[in-house]
Formats: C-alpha cells, sequence, structure tokens
C-alpha cells in the first residue's frame, strides 16, 4: 500500500520537475534590450570626484564617493497590462566606475510605458545569507556587525563637519519595517519605450547627490556629518534620495 | 518501512532522492563535469532536538566543503598580519570559544569587547553576537574578518591572498568544481566546517539516552536546574532558548554595550543579550556577553545576590534567585555534566 503511494509521488515529482523547463508557457522569453543610462550629477554640475559641491544648507563639501544599488527593475507593458520585472538582478553604480552607470536589460516585450526600480536592496536580499555579483559584501555595501546592506552612499570632506577627518560619510541603509531605506522609485515614460528590431531602447536618467540634503528634510553637514546605523537619520536621507532621480529622456 | 509513524520523515527523504533522480533525468545537454563531483555528507539531527535553523539545501554539506572550511577556519591569512586566524580565539580545546579569557586577542594588540562563544551547535542558532546582529551563519565570519580589533582585514584583501595561494585553488576546486574563489564560497565552506560541530555526547546526552546515570549530587543539581527556572531560558536539549533577556548585569562603563538595543534601536532591549548554551560551560569561562564572571560560582552568586533591576531587568530574575551554597555545588556537579570531550578532542576538528 505504502510503496505505491511512494510510486505516485515519484512520478508526480519527476513530471513536475520535468516540466519546469517546459515550452508551453505564454510568458515571452527576454529577448529585447533596454538600457538604462545613469548620469551623476551635483545639482547643476556633473559629479566628479575631488570636486567641490554646495548643498541647499550653504554647506561646501569635496566629493569622495557617491554610490547606489539599482533593483527589482520592472517595465509596464500597455497590452499585457502587466509589471515585467527583472528578478534577481542587482546593480551597483558607482561613481568610481564608469561601466558600472550602463545596465544592459533583456525584456520580453517591445513596448514599455513605466519604468519602476528599487533605489537599494529588497529586504529578502538582506536576510537571505551571503550573496555573490553586486551584493558580495567586499563590495563594502554591507555591514557585516549588523546583517544588511548599504543601500546607498554618500562620502566626502567638509569643513563644516566636527567628524574627524572633517569626515562627511553617509551609509545609508536598513531593511526592517519602519527602517526600510530602500525606495521604489517609479516613472511614467512620456517617450514610451519601442525597442526597434536589431536595437535597442535607451533610457537615461540622472541622479542628483544634492538632493540628499534637501526635498523632504532640510539636513545639514554640520549637525549630522555622520551616518553609519540604520535608524531616524538614514530614513530622512532616504526620504530625500527617493526624489534623486530624473528621467531625462527615452531614446529609441 | 513504518508509514504511518515517520511519514514526513519518509515523505521528505523520497521526494529528497526523487528529486535528484528526476532532475538528473532530465538534464540533456550537461557537459562532463570539469572536477570530480563532490561528496555529499548527510547531516544528522540528534534524536529529540529541533529541526536545525539552518537551510542545508542552500548550502549542501560534502566532504570537500567540510575540509575547505576546516583549512580556513585555521588559515591566518584570513587575518591582517597572519597571526589572527578563526581559530586563535575558538580554541578546540576551548570548546571553541576562547580558553580563560573574558575578552580575546585581536590585531595590534588589541582586545575584543565581548567573550567568545564556543561555535558548536551553530546549525540550530537563527542569529550571532550577543546582540543577534548578524542575520545568518554564512555572514558571520565576515564580522571578525573585518572587525580592526579582531582579524582587522578587508574581504577583498582575504580574497586575493586565498586566490593567490595554489593551496586554496586546489581545495575550492575539490569543493565547488573550480578554483573561482568568492566571498559567498569561502564563508559557507567556513559554515560547512563550523555546522559539523555538533555538541551531543556529553554525560547528560548519555544519561538522557539510558546509557549512564548522574551521580546523586548532579541529579539533585539537574532537579535544581529545573526547579529554580534556570531551564525556562537555558532550555533543553540546547540549554539555551536563543532569546535576548537582562539578567541584571549593569552596563560596563568602559564598553558601554547595551546589547540588542544596538541593533533594534529599541530601548526596550537595552541590557539583553543572547541566551548562552551551557553545554560546555566547565570549558567556555569567564562568562557573561563581556566574561565578568570568573567562574561558575560568580555566575550564580550574581542570580542570588548580585542583579541589579532595571527598566528591562527579566521578570523571573528580579527577585533573585533564593539557592542554598549546598543547592550552588548540586547545580554546578550537573553543569559539569555538559562538557563534551568528543567535541573537544574529534580529530576532524583539530588543526589540518
Amino acid at each position: 500500500m505504502c510503496l505505491k503511494i511512494w510510486g505516485f509521488i515519484a512520478i508526480a515529482i519527476i513530471t513536475a520537475a520535468c516540466g519546469r523547463e517546459g515550452s508551453g508557457t505564454n510568458v515571452n522569453p527576454p529577448a529585447y534590450d533596454v538600457q538604462l543610462r545613469f548620469i551623476n550629477f551635483m545639482g547643476g554640475d556633473t559629479a566628479k570626484v575631488n570636486n567641490n559641491y554646495t548643498n541647499a544648507a550653504g554647506e561646501v563639501f569635496i566629493l569622495s564617493n557617491f554610490q547606489y544599488y539599482i533593483s527589482n527593475i520592472a517595465f509596464y507593458n500597455n497590452t499585457t497590462n502587466r509589471w515585467e520585472t527583472l528578478d534577481g538582478q542587482y546593480y551597483l553604480v558607482s561613481i568610481a566606475s564608469d561601466s558600472s552607470r550602463t545596465i544592459n536589460l533583456k525584456v520580453s516585450n517591445r513596448n514599455y510605458s513605466q519604468l519602476r526600480f528599487l533605489l537599494g536592496v529588497d529586504s529578502t536580499r538582506n536576510v537571505s545569507g551571503v550573496q555573490s555579483g553586486a551584493l558580495d559584501p567586499l563590495n563594502g555595501m554591507f555591514w557585516t556587525w549588523n546583517s544588511g546592506y548599504i543601500m546607498a552612499k554618500l562620502e566626502g570632506r567638509s569643513n563644516v563637519s566636527t567628524a574627524p577627518a572633517n569626515s562627511m560619510s553617509y551609509h545609508i541603509g536598513g531593511f526592517r519595517t519602519g527602517e526600510n531605506a530602500a525606495r521604489t522609485i517609479t516613472f511614467n515614460l512620456t517617450t514610451p519605450i519601442n525597442i526597434p528590431t536589431n536595437g535597442k531602447s535607451v533610457a537615461t536618467l540622472h541622479a542628483d547627490g544634492l538632493k540628499w540634503f534637501t526635498g523632504v528634510h532640510n539636513l545639514r553637514i554640520a549637525t549630522q556629518a555622520i551616518v553609519h546605523n540604520p535608524g531616524v537619520a538614514a530614513m530622512q536621507f532616504a526620504d530625500n534620495y527617493e526624489r534623486m532621480f530624473t528621467l531625462v529622456n527615452v531614446q529609441n | 518501512m513504518r508509514c504511518t509513524k515517520n511519514i514526513w520523515l519518509c515523505l521528505s527523504v523520497i521526494a529528497v532522492v526523487i528529486g535528484v533522480i528526476g532532475v538528473h533525468s532530465c538534464k540533456k545537454t550537461d557537459a562532463a563535469p570539469s572536477a570530480p563531483t563532490p561528496t555529499p555528507v548527510s547531516f544528522t539531527v540528534p534524536n529529540g532536538w529541533p529541526q536545525p535553523a539552518y537551510d542545508f539545501t542552500k548550502n549542501p554539506l560534502t566532504q570537500e566543503g567540510i575540509a575547505l572550511g576546516r583549512a580556513l577556519f585555521y588559515e591566518g591569512k584570513l587575518s591582517k598580519d597572519g597571526n589572527f586566524p578563526c581559530a586563535s580565539c575558538h580554541q578546540n580545546f576551548a570548546a571553541f570559544a576562547t580558553f580563560d579569557h573574558n575578552f580575546s586577542h585581536g590585531f595590534n594588540n588589541s582586545f575584543t569587547t565581548r567573550n567568545a562563544p564556543g561555535t558548536f551547535n551553530l546549525a540550530w542558532l537563527k542569529n550571532f553576537h550577543y546582540d543577534g546582529g548578524i542575520n545568518h551563519l554564512d555572514l558571520q565570519p565576515l564580522a571578525p574578518i573585518t572587525a580592526p580589533n579582531e582579524m582587522a582585514e578587508t574581504i577583498a584583501n582575504v580574497i586575493n591572498k586565498l586566490q593567490n595561494d595554489a593551496k586554496y585553488r586546489q581545495l575550492f576546486t575539490a569543493a565547488y568544481g573550480d578554483d573561482n574563489i568568492t566571498t559567498e564560497r569561502m564563508t559557507k565552506a567556513l559554515s560547512q566546517f563550523m555546522l559539523t560541530m555538533v555538541s551531543n555526547n556529553s554525560k547528560y546526552d548519555l544519561v538522557k539516552a539510558g546509557k549512564a546515570t548522574f551521580t546523586l549530587p548532579e541529579q539533585l543539581g539537574y532537579d535544581l536546574f529545573k526547579n529554580k527556572g534556570c531551564v525556562s531560558c537555558h532550555t533543553e536539549p540546547l540549554f539555551t532558548n536563543n532569546d535576548y533577556i537582562n539578567i541584571g548585569m549593569p552596563v560596563d562603563p568602559t564598553t558601554n554595550d547595551y546589547g540588542r538595543m544596538r541593533v533594534t534601536n529599541n530601548r526596550t532591549d537595552s541590557l539583553k543579550f543572547k541566551v548562552p548554551t551551557l553545554r560546555n560551560v566547565q570549558l567556555t569561562f569567564p562568562y557573561g556577553h563581556d566574561g565578568r564572571f570568573t567562574n561558575l560560582d560568580a555566575v550564580l552568586e550574581h542570580y542570588r545576590s548580585g542583579v541589579v533591576n532595571g527598566p528591562t531587568t527579566d521578570a523571573r530574575v528580579r527577585n533573585r534567585i533564593a539557592l542554598s551554597n549546598f543547592e550552588i555545588g548540586q547545580i554546578k556537579a550537573f553543569l559539569n555534566t555538559l562538557t563534551d570531550t568528543v567535541l573537544t578532542k574529534n580529530p576532524a576538528f583539530a588543526q589540518p
């Protein structure tokens, strides 16, 4: 009696396992190319390491690092009325790496009217143990003593900073409820993505680091030059950097 | 086969076996493997123990993975100056704690700020460190590697050093099929080795299995251990409930360690620290998160007369615990039955 049950289960499992790769599904394979290009700014100027910039409070700082995670990228298709989310793809956009600012993606359809992404790393990957690729802890975007990703970093020096060596160091992270510094950003595309045959669509975005200091909360280097923990200060910076992106154009 | 009793166990075992066969039978175009397949090792849950918290399906144990983890555990290159392998603080003979040290030695004549715990029975832990700040065993090694007062290295440097070492290229190839050395592979191998350190061969375990009997003081101590409420936090069989408790140890103004609050930013977690296991407690002195209690007498004296009540002090110790000297002796006799010399003398855990 028991053996019969096992046999049935065995057949069921083999069938299910083999069926996973079957071609009977109606989702198109991701075959079309979309590129996201991020250009980093500080206010009206292109962001460059070792340059001086002035925030909304009039505080001058020298920039040394600016980087952020982009993940959970999704495109909205008007025909299917569905978001197509690119799961498992994580990108670290860094001022130190030109190539990191261009993200090449494969999508299943040609036409999309909205773009969405997460600035940061979703909570799932914050509690799933050690990761590789862009999420490898050796990239310096991971807190080893209080497990979790730094969603975004802005670093430099400023004479108004009271921290050692006049440091300005904003490591913004936290994934727990009430402390989640990841932010979902959505754009309605005035020029929709319409991927040409044998070509690609390119969406260009500007990221303005000066928006970290203003928008929702007016933040000053003089009062808080260092943020290295999840919590209230990190959430304030996150509320601000949620608005740092501008979609410049879509080229098809 | 006893289908009715162990039906779920049977089901899951058969499902795994069939699953493996099934997956293999589906593969069509796999090229010949470039390295011999690692030899799987099964993880045995001791009788009567809960299911492990660690998800072995994400990091299946293999002989080669464990061997790599063992080499890494004893590898000085994981530290900045080569002097501080994991094993420098997690010593085999001290049940993988630091023997007779409140704090452990780190890079450049530094001290840690907490007492090193033993690295056994980790499969049943969900969070690590006294404040629970680390949420996965595979992430745990990164904390001491990068702490300036411990191994003082960067992860990138460690990976680089291992990549330039022919021995590790060979060990990684044996464990993973190629010599791609990554953070993930390194810490998962360390996890594999540490996960094999299961401590379940103490006299207490023999008594529970009916293979030995307690002496009278041990039995009286065991009864007191349960009747005095110790067992409510130091829950059998792991002798911890993995909770965070303030047992009335006032903050040390030199370390200002408020425990769990640092992780949760929640005032109600002030001075709460993870309940440590009492297995091998005879070997892991001194005690307390900062090692302030030199010996078991000092710990038991704390519960009898030293508890300092604050807003978060646990209700179970607020009124202190009434203990006579005689009872303290009996409880100590029982605690000494939790020493597992099979763990400390197992050649599989020694320096390779």
